[in-house]
């Protein structure tokens, strides 16, 4: 009996050890105690049942009590200390709301996953004999090259290749859609483990049908748009180019396709390219050396992203010894999807990253607030510590305490943050896409936004919160309670929080500096003329491709366009072009100077360029500086030409001149062009660009069916768009027409309105750094001066003036202040010259940034120090001396 | 911890849980260690047996709202109980028993007007 009562006692004890350690420290030996009388008294099965049920109901509530109280607690603080509350989560939520923007921005831009089943096992086909840039390389493989190494490979399971291509889509009546589609290879869908929320995907059959299959695959948009999402669609059909096609699946809502921006409506099995896209499509599935295809691999479980690529660059290598012909100079190996996108984006990549150092800087500018206020707040505190120790409060209780405390303020912060986020998005959001084209930017604060925030608020309340309740919670009770609130135990702390704000200052001018060269080199850019025509142009978009005109029937459309909008009334020119400067359907070239190494294993570099007719570069007011404009002589049979800009005849021909050169535009196999003119370097992509290497092509030596009318009007050019659309629909009553609008327009969106949203992004960050420095400086000399009371009071009382004191603090706000400027404008130097070297028009030393932002600083630290100065100075020297 | 901020009243804190106005009055008589709280409780309420948790949890709790206070253990105890903790009422703890015990008896006179209980004397 004995030895079951011990036993029982044993079990109790170790049903105590559920509740609450303070819970046990208080009552623990009692509660045992309690149970061996009773184990005495009582029979001892019916007393360890009412035990068990009553530790079951009881040690629950005591830790939820424990964990109300020390919410309570917090809350209580905060409400007794709302100015520290509000300074604190208010700086909280700039830093977390910037981040959590800029966050939402770069997901949209960059790293938001692909939409596929287990994104984390894709990888991108890499073709490293292309020119990089603009995604080039990652659109490089030929379609025998991937069925061969799709054959061949052993580290991924499976292979998917699309490409996309222009397309009319209609539902039969008159209404046609110009949108995008993709050939895709029969094992896409199941590749990327997409299964159709209607139907099926394609199979290996429907791939390899020697004319093609006629299927379609409608991606989710489409089917709620033109189909109003009815559920019998499947087996109707539709027309794609002219062709018609069997509706056999529709994609799922979550699959938006491959490319982050742009949405494809369709997607149709790859044999289908000879019937759809004519020519270019017979040599899409014939020839060895038509490079164009994206194609994106699946990892085998098991193999690793390095291993895989290294058997792919062996397969390439075998190919290029098989097929000496075609592949000799081709490489292949592959990238993650996140790093193609930045490959093959550069400028979103370096966007993306300047956005999230200088976000990076404004969260830690706002930790290093809260830190400091906390930090200052627990001097003022470890009186009220150490009487709580006193009294029998555990430490680990304490530290819990202050840990719950800045828990709660990191999730108030948190919370205003989110809310700051939501503004930042919708102005993300806000983002210019002035087109036609299905391109959607798609930031959003999804569940990884708020996951975001929550880690980052959570980290800096661990960050901010544990060291000073560390630091409270471990000092010497006898000198805590002796010493008051201004003892020398204080200058260790003030020291740190010195150099606290030291930094934070530093960090606002790096800030300030960057936001203010952006600033000032874009709006220079934008002041300046762009170099070339913004103003009464109207454009037009056809594609008489899409409706299968051989390339004599696409000639003699463009020639009877230009005869007649030339003709309208009050327009003074027309001309024909490629690509609109500013806007997405930007050319890249292949090309190569004459006699020039381009390095080994490159047979050729890569350039933005552009296809125009011979009246563009007076309608778009690009001058010619040396050479002539193409004439119309410049066609099919005559010998190729090709107009370069100043930046890269200075680039390939430096000192000497460029007219007479030959360049090789295209493939190894292509023609030399002789160069006639140079024409002047503008801007190309956007106008923060740095110069850009650019060529002209004449468009009658080029296959590009899809070209832009331009006409120079006298007046409004908007007043002709219906004449436009009366003229496009006289000519080619078949021919899709797109993105009818005023040039202004197109340039106003791209070329000012998204600098302007960058340089306020920037400037914002800028600003919120300068206010957080300015908060953490006052918080600073607010509480140095409540500490120096007494020191103050004695200096009044022996013959200070009010003046005197005035100066004295002003002078150690400023103090604090010139280190930390003068360690911003080092540091500056060189976030000014990164950007001077992405961005036009920064200048890396901007006598504005390095004069004013010093002035500014100084002016807003007395701001900030003036009012605990006057508090000072305002002191009764006798009240300052009985405080103690 | 305990509240400084917002005194209670007697009223505030009504009704009691079973188990404090228990205590309370298993109190009333003067101080008491946890076992003998226990007995006595089981013997006022003809069996009510409170478990450790439960007890040990409404001490906790009446001691921050200041309704009992911890005592030294009287001299003339027994020397294994000195090792035990005494409590006994506070003079707000008395105050509050008071209040509850009105309220109580006025649920009863309320009972017994409605015929719940037979008419006294």
């Amino acid at each position: 009996m004995d030895s079951f009562r011990s036993a029982a006692e044993r079990l109790y004890r170790r049903l105590v050890g559920l509740y609450p350690g303070d819970f046990r420290a208080e009552f623990g030996d009692e509660m045992r105690l309690l149970f061996k009388d009773r184990s005495r008294d009582e029979r001892l099965d019916r007393l360890l049942f009412e035990v068990l049920v009553d530790t079951a109901r009881t040690a629950p509530r005591e830790h939820v009590s424990m964990w109300f109280q020390d919410l309570r607690y917090a809350w209580r603080s905060m409400r007794h200390n709302p100015g520290f509350t509000f300074v604190a989560a208010g700086s909280l939520a700039l830093g977390i709301g910037a981040s959590a923007a800029i966050f939402s921005l770069a997901d949209a831009l960059l790293l938001r996953p692909l939409p596929v089943r287990d994104p984390g096992a894709m990888v991108a086909f890499r073709n490293g004999a292309e020119g990089g840039g603009w995604g080039g390389q990652f659109q490089s493989v030929s379609w025998l090259d991937y069925r061969d190494l799709r054959e061949r490979t052993r580290t991924l399971s499976g292979l998917a290749a699309s490409r996309e291509f222009d397309a009319a889509l209609s539902r039969g009546g008159d209404e046609t859609l110009l949108t995008m589609g993709q050939l895709v290879s029969g094992d896409f869908f199941s590749v990327l483990g997409v299964q159709p929320a209607l139907g099926r995907g394609f199979s290996r059959a429907e791939e390899e049908a020697e004319s093609g299959a006629p299927v379609v695959v409608l991606s989710d948009a489409t089917w709620r748009g033109s189909f109003d999402a009815d559920p019998a669609v499947l087996g109707r059909t539709v027309k794609v180019n002219g062709v018609a096609l069997t509706i056999v699946g529709v994609a799922p809502a979550s699959f938006t396709g491959l490319d982050l921006l742009l949405r494809h409506a369709f997607y149709v099995p790859i044999s289908m390219a000879p019937a759809l896209l004519g020519e270019e499509g017979r040599a899409v599935l014939a020839k060895r050396d038509w490079r164009g295809l994206r194609v994106d691999g699946r990892l085998r479980p098991g193999s690793s992203v390095a291993a895989a690529s290294a058997e792919i660059a062996t397969l390439a290598k075998n190919l290029a010894a098989e097929y000496p012909e075609t592949n000799r100079s081709q490489t292949l190996d592959l990238r993650t999807p996140l790093a193609a996108r930045i490959e093959s984006s550069p400028p979103n990549g370096a966007l993306v990253n300047m956005l999230t150092t200088l976000v990076g800087i404004v969260l830690l500018i706002a930790c290093a607030n809260v830190a400091g206020l906390l930090v200052s707040r627990s001097a003022g505190r470890s009186r009220e510590i150490a009487v709580r120790l006193a009294v029998g409060a555990s430490r680990t209780r304490l530290v819990r305490q202050l840990l719950t405390e800045s828990l709660l303020l990191a999730l108030l912060g948190g919370t205003l943050g989110l809310a700051l986020a939501f503004a930042g998005v919708r102005f993300f959001r806000a983002i210019p896409m002035p087109t036609d084209i299905p391109i959607v930017f798609d930031a959003r604060l999804d569940t990884r936004v708020l996951a975001f925030s929550i880690a980052a608020s959570v980290a800096s309340a661990c960050l901010f919160g544990l060291v000073p309740a560390l630091r409270a919670s471990r000092r010497d009770l006898v000198t805590s309670l002796k010493a008051s609130a201004s003892s020398e135990r204080g200058t260790g702390r003030i020291l740190g929080r010195k150099s606290l704000v030291v930094v934070q200052v530093a960090f606002a001018v790096v800030l300030l500096a960057a936001a203010t060269s952006l600033f000032r080199g874009i709006e220079r850019t934008l002041h300046d003329d762009p170099g070339f025509r913004t103003t009464h142009l109207l454009t037009a978009t056809f594609d008489p491709g899409v409706r299968h005109y051989t390339p004599v029937q696409v000639r003699a459309f463009y020639r009877e366009l230009l005869e007649r909008g030339a003709a309208l009334p009050s327009v003074r020119a027309a001309s024909l072009t490629h690509a609109i400067p500013m806007s997405n359907g930007q050319m890249m070239f292949s090309f190569l100077p004459e006699g020039y190494d381009a390095g080994p294993a490159r047979t050729s570099l890569t350039t933005f360029g552009n296809v125009v007719d011979p009246g563009y570069f007076d309608v778009a007011g690009v001058p010619l500086l040396r050479g002539r404009a193409f004439a119309k002589t410049d066609d099919a049979g005559a010998p190729p030409v090709v107009i370069v800009n100043e930046a890269l005849a200075a680039r390939y021909w430096p000192g000497q001149d460029a007219i007479g050169r030959r360049v090789r535009v295209g493939g190894a196999d292509a023609p030399f062009a002789e160069v006639i003119g140079v024409a002047r370097t503008h801007h190309y992509l956007w106008v923060g660009e740095t110069p850009q290497d650019f060529l002209y092509r004449p468009y009658l030596q080029d296959d590009s069916a899809r070209l832009t009318l331009q006409l120079l009007t006298e007046g409004d050019p908007r007043d002709l768009a219906g004449a436009v659309r009366g003229l496009a629909a006289s000519v080619g009553p078949d021919v899709p027409l797109q993105n009818v609008v005023a040039l202004e327009d197109l340039y106003r969106a791209r070329g000012v309105k998204l600098p302007r949203m960058i340089v306020t992004t920037v400037a914002t960050m800028g600003l919120a750094g300068l206010l957080l420095a300015l908060v953490g400086l006052y918080g600073l000399m607010a509480f140095s001066v409540s500490q120096r009371t007494r020191e103050i009071g004695i200096r009044m009382a022996v013959g200070a003036d009010k003046r005197s004191v005035l100066t004295m603090v002003l002078r150690q706000g400023l103090g604090l202040a010139l280190p930390g400027i003068v360690i911003g404008l080092v540091g500056s130097f060189a976030v000014a010259g990164l950007l001077a070297a992405t961005v036009a028009g920064v200048s890396p030393r901007d006598p504005a940034a390095l004069v004013a932002i010093p002035v500014v600083l100084v002016v807003v630290t007395m701001l900030a120090t003036l009012a605990p100065a006057l508090r000072a100075a305002r002191l009764d020297p006798r009240d300052a001396l009985r405080q103690e | 911890m305990a509240d400084i901020d917002d005194d209670p009243t007697p009223e505030s804190l009504q009704p009691l849980a079973p188990a404090v106005f228990h205590i309370l009055v298993a109190l009333a008589g003067g101080e008491r260690h946890g076992y003998s709280i226990l007995r006595e409780v089981e013997g006022q309420t003809g069996g009510l047996r409170l478990g450790p948790g439960t007890l040990y949890g409404s001490i906790k709790r009446m001691l921050e709202q200041g309704l009992i206070e911890e005592v030294r253990a009287p001299r003339d105890a027994e020397s294994e109980d000195e090792r035990r903790r005494y409590y006994r009422l506070s003079r707000f703890g008395r105050r509050v028993a008071e209040a509850e015990a009105e309220r109580l008896s006025d649920v009863v006179k309320k009972a017994r007007a409605h015929g719940l209980l037979p008419q006294r004397g």
